[in-house]
């Protein structure tokens, strides 16, 4: 496995390093690297991300670049094996999403977005969807600072045309 | 960025397809905004779509209600979690109640969402979770009357209900059927007669995988029981022959085993005294060509005995789910018509034998189990 290091660059002038496999989670950096436009001397500049959103993405992908090598690594691995490995990236993933505002989670999604990185969007876009499961209509508009654009009106009459939402 | 609305719409999307069908249903009534991504056919058909990757097992409970109330009631409970996730039978509940009509009803397996009702002659296509029904036009009857009915979906656009009818005066195996098809639409399609020249008595319900209807059936000329395929897009019918020990003795059912269809005694002693089931799997040799694999599921007998007497003895074989496991459920609430639904979940690999509770407790003479049913928008676009 190569250990190439690259260089990232934050809209705000944060620079990171970070192995070549790692940064590969990201489909936009992949592409950058196979057609050779990146300079090894030089940072690739993410317009986009911030440096605290930035540490969070290398974050998720160092951890995910070592998962992936252990699966290459004990390809011959139990089924018990598998499971335990599973729980136990399920449960880094718990801890990483836990103590992060909603706010951050929003951020992270765009810099995943922006990023391409499709297990990190299903991660965000789940845990952002928890926050907001089984709430009624008034909790969702606080926690996603949602404006109520009914009228009474039309409240009532949105509300009984979903009544089944409620039973 | 604090606002929710400020990301965009193919992300706010991308986080709303992920809830439960009902928390789907409260995000409408939060704003005008939320209600106008979600009543779109584009956000309808990728909710479809994540929604089949978190497929929920669906229990079916036909109330029992006092003798003197109205069979308008609301009288029919469906009630789903997500089958494959944990902690299993608790999460993603949903329930939902409709009405079952005067004499009871027949409910086919459920099919991206939805299900076909049949209280007689009367059919409608329901969405268990929204409660949406459509009530299909009521065929001519005259002196017939409706032996079978299947629900299928053709894997592009189009959901098609089979009837198979009989004249009254005679009795199920004889005399000639009439075999009729309704396409599902938002206005009122008519039914239409087709043929099938293999006549034939249905005696299992269906299932339908790959826009392929299956169902056991009498074969009126073979004297012997075969399995009927009818192509729900051409609206054919093929017929396979089933193995000689495949009689009419037993009680039948399809499931889904490991992706291909299975046929299992619903009655075999053999599971309920020694863990030991028997099926028969239908394995693809080519393009054309199918055998009927015999294939026998075998718990520990350890294991097994764990497993409360009374408890095995009411259950029943649902099919695999995609965890690789075989999921068995029973078909009673106990002996007091009362209790959760006893689910016990069987790792070939692992030989791990799970049993598990629903969180619900449900009063009624019995339960159905269906596995792979999802969280759809059906009904509601129109």
């Amino acid at each position: 496995m190569s250990s190439n290091m690259i260089m990232l660059k934050s809209s705000d002038g944060a620079s990171f390093e970070i192995e070549e496999a790692a940064a590969r989670k990201s489909k936009i950096i992949a592409n950058m690297i196979e057609v050779e436009c990146v300079d090894e001397d030089k940072a690739i500049p993410l317009q986009n991300v911030t440096g605290n959103i930035l540490a969070l993405v290398i974050e998720y992908c160092n951890k995910h670049i070592v998962d992936d090598d252990d699966d290459v690594a004990t390809e011959e691995a139990s089924e018990e094996e598998e499971e335990a490995k599973k729980k136990k990236v399920d449960d880094w993933e718990a801890e990483f999403m836990n103590s992060m505002s909603l706010e951050t989670m929003f951020e992270l999604l765009l810099a995943a977005n922006y990023l391409n990185i499709k297990s990190l969007i299903d991660l965000v876009c789940q845990t952002i969807a928890n926050n907001i499961k089984d709430k009624t209509p008034e909790e969702v508009r606080k926690i996603f600072s949602i404006e109520n654009d009914f009228t009474p009106e039309e409240e009532e009459e949105i509300r009984k045309e979903n009544a089944w939402a409620f039973g | 960025m604090e606002k929710f609305e400020a990301l965009p719409q193919e992300l706010q999307s991308a986080i709303l397809s992920r809830l439960p069908l009902k928390s789907v249903g409260k995000c409408i009534c939060a704003s005008k905004k939320l209600a106008s991504i979600i009543c779109t056919k584009q956000f309808r058909d990728s909710y479809l779509l994540q929604s089949m990757t978190r497929p929920r097992m669906l229990f079916m409970v036909p109330l029992t209600l006092p003798l003197d109330s109205s069979p308008t009631e609301d009288d029919l409970l469906f009630y789903s979690v997500y089958q494959e996730e944990k902690p299993l039978l608790s999460s993603g509940q949903q329930e939902s109640y409709i009405c079952q009509g005067p004499l009871g009803c027949m409910v086919s397996q459920p099919i991206r969402g939805l299900v076909c009702i049949r209280d007689t002659t009367k059919i409608r296509i329901c969405n268990p979770t929204t409660k949406m029904c459509r009530t299909l036009l009521e065929m001519k009857m005259c002196e017939k009357e409706v032996i079978a009915h299947y629900f299928g979906h053709d894997e592009k656009d189009a959901f098609k209900v089979l009837c198979v009818m009989k004249m009254k005066s005679v009795g199920q195996s004889q005399g000639a059927k009439e075999y009729h098809v309704l396409t599902v639409g938002s206005t009122e399609e008519p039914w239409r007669k087709i043929t099938c020249e293999h006549d034939h008595t249905a005696v299992t319900q269906g299932l339908c995988k790959g826009g392929v209807l299956y169902y056991v059936a009498w074969s009126n000329s073979e004297k012997s029981l075969v399995m009927m395929c009818f192509n729900v897009s051409s609206e054919e019918f093929t017929v396979t022959e089933l193995p000689e020990e495949v009689n009419n003795d037993r009680c039948w059912t399809l499931v889904n085993y490991k992706g291909e269809i299975a046929l299992v005694d619903d009655y075999d002693s053999d599971l309920h005294t020694n863990g030991v089931l028997q099926i028969w799997v239908r394995k693809q040799i080519d393009q054309r060509k199918w055998e009927w694999k015999k294939t026998r599921i075998v718990i520990p007998r350890d294991r097994w005995e764990e497993i409360d007497v009374d408890e095995r003895k009411m259950i029943r074989f649902k099919g695999t789910i995609g965890t690789g496991e075989h999921v068995f459920a029973r078909e009673f609430l106990g002996n007091r018509n009362e209790g959760p639904v006893v689910v016990l979940c069987y790792d070939n690999v692992t030989e791990e034998l799970r049993r598990f509770k629903t969180e619900k407790e449900f009063e009624g003479f019995y339960v159905q189990t269906f596995l792979d049913h999802v969280d759809s928008f059906g009904l509601c676009e129109d």
